[in-house]
């Protein structure tokens, strides 16, 4: 069994300077961090590998500086370190980029499992994981919290509603978590060496080889503007807040809502 | 520009708030734009769902009637897709309808823009909105080729008011599809009570305190009240990230999209990612010291005064009420 957990490095948002009067954003001051959905992946495909006694590989689409998470990844327990990076794939759309993640993954032979994180704190689009499964032919499990080995596959948790949804699916198997997985623990000394002496295979598109078709991103933002303001509503009257809340209370029953 | 395409979700023959509210907006943008707003419904019985979808708009229906599976579903409607071409798809933004939106985006090439906040017809073509930047900006997203897909969570635009009296054509399809595609199966559910009490995205009544609740003391009475008229608390992310109450219970663009009957806010100051996650319900009260709170500009019923003396008051007085 051959185990692969998809990372993704995103801005510290708070880092993120927007000013309000000309509306400009600066994200050169923005610090870099793992996305937590990924951390959480991470935590779920360290534990399939310890249990299933299989090799993991940390995967990243991005630049120079993603070898930090990958390394990050590597003191957890991943064995093996890859990262994609070309100009080609600068302002990747959601489509290209799991047409990407699929080439990286067709080019080591596959994997049997495949975790990712649900939702990235930047894009917050979620399609990452379900692309991939559709490309590879491959069953998807999405937004889970927890996730199992079972003798027939793999089992999982996601909240919904009013409770949790159990679902079973076969290999190979695309699993995106959300961060109630939880962090993978604080990194042994022992992994803390590995990730210094860890090596990072760099793949580019003259190994990856996409189409310039398959390259051409479909979607584009055309621009920025400020969301309009909307109208008032009525003001209660009240000499202070004891009588705003009475009156408030007596407002709503009149009006039924409670 | 050709034809609005809704796909529904059903959840035992009835349609999701979502597909109704989708359908209905797409429906004003197929008169806009002099197309079709068509539904796809895919269920073991769809003749309800094609029912509402006629009242909410939908001119024709493309009814497959089996059993909704995910991985099946992708495939029926890349089919679908294939043989109709539509211009537009919209979905709604659920568990479901995100994996079937993204499976269908990589299946048919199709360009995508997800969690969107509008969707405008224009001279040039259609634009997709959706908030970036800590909601100070909106980004307008055109996506190139057809058809072209969005999503959309519930709560985005307003349920209108259906024609009962309208009717759809209904095509019966049924496209061949083997069942070895379905690779994934849900086993079970099992009710939990945390969870239960964090189901604001179905929840009549919501009760929302954010950082000017300015203590875990003072947060726990929003209980108190919620309590009282039967509804359930929400939060902003500074209260979530105050460690006040857990991620499930946020409301905005990174947390739940709610649509109560009735929205009370204390110490909320009405950031545009809050705002998004909560705009469309029916009738909101704000608490808010700081007149020039942006909370003002939504709220139907604006109380400008310490949440420290309105809420202890609301709750007493609620007492009194309810003996
Ligand atoms: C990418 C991104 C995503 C985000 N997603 C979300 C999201 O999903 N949901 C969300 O909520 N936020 C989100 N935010 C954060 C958002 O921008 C705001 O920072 C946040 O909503 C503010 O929370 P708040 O209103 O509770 O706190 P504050 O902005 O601190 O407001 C507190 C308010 O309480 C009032 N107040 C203080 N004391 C009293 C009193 N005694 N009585 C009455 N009123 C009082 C103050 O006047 C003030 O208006 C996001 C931000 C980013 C960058």
């Amino acid at each position: 069994m051959k185990i692969l957990v998809l990372i993704k490095e995103v801005p510290v948002v708070n880092d993120i300077k927007i000013d309000r009067e000309t509306l400009t954003v600066d994200r050169s001051g923005a610090g870099k961090m793992s996305d937590p959905a990924g951390l959480s992946a991470v935590n779920c495909a360290v534990a399939f590998a310890k249990a299933a006694g299989a090799p993991l590989t940390a995967m990243s689409m991005g630049p120079d500086s993603c070898e930090g998470i990958l390394r990050d990844a590597a003191a957890y327990g991943a064995g093996e370190l890859v990262r994609i990076t070309d100009d080609a794939y600068a302002g990747a759309d959601s489509l290209v980029t799991a047409r990407v993640l699929k080439a990286a993954i067709d080019r080591a032979g596959g994997y049997d499992i495949i975790f990712c994180g649900a939702s990235s704190i930047d894009g917050a689009t979620g399609q990452i994981g379900p692309k991939l499964a559709a490309m590879l032919g491959a069953g998807i499990l999405s937004h889970v919290s927890s996730a199992s080995l079972t003798e027939e596959g793999v089992e999982a948790e996601r909240k919904t509603g009013k409770g949790y949804e159990t679902l079973s699916g076969k290999i190979p198997v695309v699993i995106s978590v959300t961060t109630d997985a939880g962090r993978p623990a604080a990194p042994s000394l022992k992994g803390k060496t590995a990730a210094k002496k860890a090596v990072v295979t760099v793949l580019d598109n003259s190994i990856l080889g996409l189409s310039e078709e398959e390259l051409a991103s479909r979607s584009k933002v055309v621009s920025l503007y400020p969301p309009k303001a909307e109208a008032k509503g009525a003001v209660l009257e009240a000499a202070d807040g004891a009588e705003a809340g009475v009156k408030l209370v007596d407002l709503l029953t009149e009006k039924h809502y409670i | 520009m050709n034809n609005i395409w809704v796909i529904f979700e059903l959840t035992e023959g009835k349609p999701s708030r979502a597909s109704l509210e989708i359908m209905g907006k797409a429906a004003a943008l197929a008169s806009e734009a002099g197309c079709a707003a068509e539904a796809v419904v895919i269920g073991e019985d769809t003749g309800i769902a094609a029912e509402q979808a006629a009242a909410y708009g939908a001119s024709k229906v493309y009814a497959v009637d089996r059993a909704s599976v995910l991985e099946r579903d992708s495939i029926v409607v890349e089919k679908l897709s294939g043989k109709y071409a539509p211009g537009v798809i919209l979905i709604g933004s659920t568990a479901y309808g995100r994996d079937l939106a993204a499976a269908v985006s990589a299946r048919l090439g199709a360009g995508i823009a997800s969690e969107c906040t509008d969707i405008e017809c224009r001279e040039d073509g259609v634009h997709f909105i959706r908030p970036s930047y800590d909601g100070l900006l909106n980004t307008d997203i055109v996506i190139e080729g057809e058809p072209k897909i969005g999503t959309f969570r519930r709560g985005i635009f307003k349920l209108g008011e259906p024609d009962t009296a309208a009717s759809a054509e209904i095509v019966k399809e049924d496209p061949d599809v083997p069942d070895s595609v379905m690779l994934t199966s849900l086993l079970g559910f099992t009710p939990d009570d945390d969870v239960a009490k964090a189901d604001i995205e179905n929840a009549d009544i919501i009760i929302a305190g954010g950082n000017g609740m300015g203590s875990q003391e003072s947060f726990d009475r929003l209980y108190e009240l919620a309590r009282l008229v039967g509804g359930s608390v929400g939060a902003s992310r500074i209260a979530v990230n105050n460690g006040w109450i857990s991620h499930d219970h946020q409301i905005g663009i990174t947390g739940k999209t709610v649509t109560p009957k009735l929205y009370i806010s204390f110490g909320i100051s009405g950031a545009v990612p809050h705002v998004n996650g909560m705009k469309n319900s029916e009738y909101i009260v704000a608490v808010n010291t700081d007149p020039d709170a942006p909370i003002f500009k939504v709220a139907n019923q604006c109380v400008v005064k310490d949440l420290n003396e309105v809420l202890p008051a609301m709750i007493e007085k609620l007492k009194e009420i309810k003996g």
